[in-house]
């Protein structure tokens, strides 16, 4: 394997970028197309032959989403959607976080009946796609009288996060070796002071990716979003996306600016939480 | 005062018993060490006296106090891990300083005590490294440090030097001692090295499959083992250990071995003629002629091939047979040895020990 790669010639060294290039080229041209999209009015949107960088680079669409153009009456209630999201995620997420990380800890450090079993099916719940039980929902929601309310929304992506959250701490806590906790208790500590002084520091970058997939699958949700939301007092900016279209057409160029708008937290959020991602910090407590 | 007691304490792991309603009594400022193979129970017994492991039955006294059913953090004790268990995320001042910053100590007590004990293990110097950054070494002192700080009425140690290399090993161990001097606190010390538990320990506790084998000094246990299992596992290389039979020549009593050699029994031994019996005797006890410390009365003298030669400089051990079974000798003031060299072996009488073969229980009177 060493020789291989000492062997490697300078054209190979450039078939590889350019291969490595191709590939990241396919997977980023979507999103590239949407964000300049954004920035160019509609009719270059349609044009063909493909204009690929704007030839009139406008800050319009998005001045227009916000009902803020001179000519225009009336915009997209996007400052509501945009609330609606933030705190349909922010409040899955945290509660998500919260009973999901007891969780994990409880499957990671306890022993008790049917442990296997509950892993299990907290797994399983992930492989049903959600929009099948999106009818179900729609009608006992509706019976509850939780349609097309944030509270409503925010059950059910807790259902989606919780399992998911509890699988991946559970992982997390297990990498900590249980003489750490074991070792502030004989320090004086109660279980629970344990866990909070010393586990949950060590956890802290573990509960950060799990919190980053948290936010971001209630963030970007749409099939439930679209079936449980009617009105701006509880659709989501993935739904709010829908407005867009017409009988007859399509707002691209609106979408694309409401698309980078949706980008841009979870781009900034994930920037933020990735250097608690990095690992390793728990070496060094136990024999290196 | 910190005494502790073991009273008739089982453990239990479902229906499996690995703990069998064991006694112990530790005295105030006394080091002892739980020794045994893996599986013994000696871990576990540790761990029941922190209050790591419920016990399943009997009590378990620290000081006046029953602590059964306490947490760790009401016994008033500390612990020193197999693996350090450090804190990863504290530097070595407040790993140091944790327990005392728990208590709800002052700040300024705080500092002064962590720098009491950084001064006694060398620690001054990395006070604000991370675990990480440490050497194994300072690792085991920050872990010993951590548990000084608190002041506790009795210190537990669990294998605390498996991890280190055979030099740093040898340095702990002297330190640990020396800490003990210092500190004078009550020890209960678990390791599976018999050479730890002979050099530290006030007294020696050999466990085996959750039973206590003997308890005594180190001097005890190595002179007068209970069994042949205590006899085998105490003293490197171990005890050797032969299968015979009594027989009474000349009005005297002899141990037939398998291959007809006979070795006389010295006194001090309840036993009659025609007895099966297990006849040991440690490396020490054999040596070449010339070579033996104990002078060269009371022995039996018997002429053997050696089979290997082990030479460690102030010593050779020599391998050859004895009744079919192979024995190991200590060669003092060694000569270089070949392997196939016949040799004259002087056995010291005095030092045999006899054990009931189908017991393994010593039959010294």
């Amino acid at each position: 394997m060493m020789k291989a790669l000492t062997i490697e010639r300078p054209w190979q060294r450039w078939a590889i970028r350019a291969g490595v290039f191709l590939a990241m080229a396919v997977l980023c041209l979507p999103g590239i197309w949407v964000v300049l999209s954004a920035f160019r009015p509609n009719v270059e949107i349609l044009a063909r032959p493909p204009i690929w960088i704007p030839h009139h680079w406008t800050l319009g669409n998005f001045l227009k989403i916000f009902g803020l153009l001179p000519q225009q009456e009336l915009g997209l209630p996007v400052m509501l959607y945009f609330r609606n999201s933030l705190v349909i995620s922010v409040t899955s997420t945290a509660v998500a976080i919260a009973i999901g990380m007891m969780g994990g800890y409880a499957f990671a450090r306890y022993r008790f009946r049917f442990k296997g079993a509950l892993f299990l099916g907290f797994m399983l719940s992930r492989t049903v796609p959600g929009i099948a039980l999106s009818l179900p929902l729609f009608i006992i929601w509706s019976r509850l009288g939780i349609i097309d309310t944030s509270f409503g929304l925010i059950l059910v992506y807790l259902a989606i996060n919780i399992p998911f959250t509890i699988w991946l701490t559970d992982g997390f806590f297990r990498q900590i070796p249980i003489d750490l906790s074991e070792a502030a208790q004989i320090d004086g500590c109660t279980r629970w002071q344990a866990f909070w002084k010393v586990e949950f520091p060590l956890a802290r970058s573990g509960l950060a990716s799990a919190a980053i997939f948290a936010f971001l699958m209630s963030w970007n949700e749409y099939a439930l979003a679209s079936q449980l939301t009617r009105t701006t007092a509880s659709k989501t900016m993935p739904v709010g996306l829908m407005d867009f279209t017409a009988q007859f057409t399509v707002d691209w160029a609106g979408m694309s600016a409401m698309a980078v708008l949706i980008i841009i937290p979870a781009l900034v959020l994930t920037y933020i939480v990735q250097k608690h991602l990095i690992a390793g910090l728990t070496f060094g407590g136990v024999k290196g | 005062m910190a005494e502790v007691s073991l009273d008739k304490v089982v453990k239990r792991y479902g229906s499996v018993e690995v703990v069998h309603g064991i006694d112990l009594h530790i005295a105030h400022n006394e080091f002892v060490v739980l020794v045994g193979p893996s599986g013994c129970g000696k871990s576990t017994t540790l761990r029941m006296i922190a209050g790591l492991e419920e016990i399943s039955g009997g009590t378990i006294r620290i000081g006046e106090k029953i602590v059964n059913g306490l947490p760790p953090r009401a016994r008033n004790i500390s612990m020193v891990f197999q693996n350090y268990a450090l804190y990863p995320h504290m530097t070595v001042e407040e790993n140091l300083g944790f327990g005392l910053k728990i208590a709800g100590t002052e700040a300024t007590e705080i500092r002064r005590r962590v720098k009491e004990a950084a001064l006694v293990l060398g620690l001054d110097p990395y006070m604000d490294r991370y675990p990480a950054n440490l050497s194994g070494g300072q690792r085991q002192r920050v872990a010993m440090g951590r548990a000084i700080v608190r002041d506790p009425q009795v210190f537990l140690f669990d294998e605390p030097l498996s991890n280190l290399d055979a030099k740093l090993r040898g340095q702990m161990r002297v330190e640990i001692k020396k800490l003990h001097r210092r500190v004078s606190t009550t020890v209960v010390y678990v390791t599976h090295d018999q050479v730890e538990a002979m050099t530290l320990a006030d007294r020696i506790v050999i466990m085996r499959n959750g039973y206590i084998e003997q308890v005594g000094t180190p001097t005890e246990v190595f002179e007068r083992p209970a069994n042949t299992f205590v006899a085998s596992f105490i003293g490197s290389p171990p005890m050797n250990q032969l299968e015979a039979r009594t027989v009474a020549e000349n009005g005297a009593l002899h141990a037939r071995l398998a291959d007809g050699t006979t070795i006389p029994v010295p006194k001090g031994f309840d036993l009659g003629s025609d007895r099966e019996i297990i006849v040991g005797f440690r490396p020490e006890g054999l040596a070449p002629e010339g070579h033996s410390l104990h002078g060269e009365a009371l022995t039996a003298r018997m002429t053997r091939t050696v089979d290997l030669a082990e030479p460690l400089g102030t010593e050779t051990i020599l391998y050859t047979r004895i009744g079919g079974v192979e024995v190991q000798s200590r060669m003092l003031d060694p000569r270089p040895v070949g392997i196939g060299e016949t040799l004259e072996f002087l056995l010291d009488i005095r030092q045999l020990h006899i054990f009931d073969k189908a017991s393994g229980k010593s039959l010294r009177a």
